[in-house]
């Protein structure tokens, strides 16, 4: 008696069940059916191509430039070398800086009174390096002038504001100097804190930053 | 159900707009660099300064050369300045001082004769003499190492025990001309 109570009980839930089957199944019919909508494109027949640019700074020695070592430098000396910066043909560059880093820090590279001094002087011609001071056969520009190595260790100095170009090439002259000096040496003893026979190991770098971005069109 | 809460979405939203917030701001901030470097190389600073010694070879000391003379011995003893530093001198200052008597430093333009204590076909020239002072003379010391000879003579009419003390000092100006080169 109660199985056939409990058969009896379960025959109307299949039912509904069907019924909301077959309903949903009707309602997925006919929802896609409203969402269903016409698609458009519109390309360009012809890949458009785009490339970004290369900002590169080549340096190039003019004579035996920075691969030779400075020695036994006196005090008020001068001794020039020359380098040849050419910016790369793709990106402009600007605002051109000069840095030096000293492996092996002395005094030479410390103290900004004694220590070395720098020149930058850029030639709009050619330099033609000499056992002197060299020559310039166009227009001389001193782009730096006199700056302790001191400096130029801790912070990149400003050797060109503008713009470099692509392609163009900066011709320098770069003068170290030893500024003079009053030491007196007494019976071959050097006084305390002196200048004299220290080595540095100095590399020079020369750094920018691309030109300023652009907004284009046409 | 979770997932779908509204707070949790709308967190979601926020980080993805601080993640392209971050993302576009370093490609703002983004400038291309170039740098060009040179070969590490050495630069270095000659040094100067001379020493009055006996020596023959280095170590030379840093102190002033004392010379004794004895009553009954030489009056004349030879000594040697050298150049200690690695740049050329031109010239040298001299103190010459002593304990009592008087002395002086002599030179020869040729070569001193140390035996006979004569000057061959060369004149003989003061350097300097006790209780002068500091004197500049010119000896030049043209490479390390070099070295020019002196001689220290007791110049006192009596024949006294007496030391001698032989300085040296060089200063910047005493030192080759600056330059300038290039290559």
């Amino acid at each position: 008696m109660s199985t056939q109570e409990t058969r009896s009980a379960t025959r109307p839930n299949r039912r509904l069940l069907a019924a909301f089957a077959i309903g949903a199944a009707g309602l997925a019919i006919t929802g896609g059916g409203v969402y269903a909508a016409l698609n458009a494109t519109a390309s360009n027949t012809t890949a458009q191509n785009a490339s970004s640019g290369i900002l590169s700074l080549t340096m190039v020695n003019v004579g035996t430039g920075f691969s030779q070592a400075v020695s036994n430098l006196a005090p008020g000396d001068v001794v020039n070398r020359y380098v040849n910066l050419t910016q790369g043909a793709g990106l402009d560059g600007k605002d051109l800086t000069l840095a030096v880093a000293d492996a092996t820090p002395t005094l030479l590279t410390t103290d900004a009174t004694k220590g070395l001094r720098v020149k930058v002087t850029q030639c709009d011609g050619t330099w033609t390096p000499g056992t002197g001071a060299g020559s310039c056969d166009g227009t001389t520009t001193v782009l730096l002038n006199n700056a302790a190595l001191s400096t130029l260790t801790a912070t990149p100095a400003s050797v060109k504001a503008g713009t470099n170009a692509a392609g163009t090439t900066l011709k320098l002259q770069i003068a170290l100097t030893l500024p003079d000096q009053a030491e007196t040496t007494v019976n071959g003893d050097a006084p305390a804190g002196t200048i004299q026979g220290l080595s540095s190991s100095l590399t020079w770098t020369f750094g920018e930053t691309q030109r300023t971005a652009t907004t284009t069109g046409s | 159900m979770s997932v779908h809460s509204p707070s949790i979405r709308a967190g979601a939203a926020v980080a993805v707009t601080a993640l392209l917030l971050c993302t576009s701001l370093a490609t703002a901030d983004a400038a291309g660099t170039a740098q060009a470097a040179s070969a590490t190389r050495a630069v270095s600073s000659g040094s100067w300064g001379a020493v009055a010694t006996t020596r023959g070879a280095a170590p030379y000391g840093t102190a002033p050369l004392a010379l004794t003379f004895t009553a009954l011995g030489t009056d004349r003893q030879y000594f040697s300045v050298v150049n200690t530093g690695t740049l050329p001198l031109i010239r040298e200052t001299f103190t010459a001082t002593t304990t009592t008597g008087s002395a002086a430093i002599e030179a020869c333009s040729t070569t001193w004769n140390e035996s006979t204590g004569s000057c061959p076909s060369g004149t003989i020239t003061t350097v300097t003499t006790t209780g002068v002072g500091p004197t500049s003379f010119a000896a030049p010391l043209p490479t390390a190492g070099s070295a020019v000879r002196l001689r220290a003579r007791r110049t006192s009419l009596l024949q006294l025990n007496l030391t001698v003390t032989v300085g040296v000092s060089v200063d910047r100006t005493q030192v080759r001309m600056a330059s300038t080169t290039g290559s």
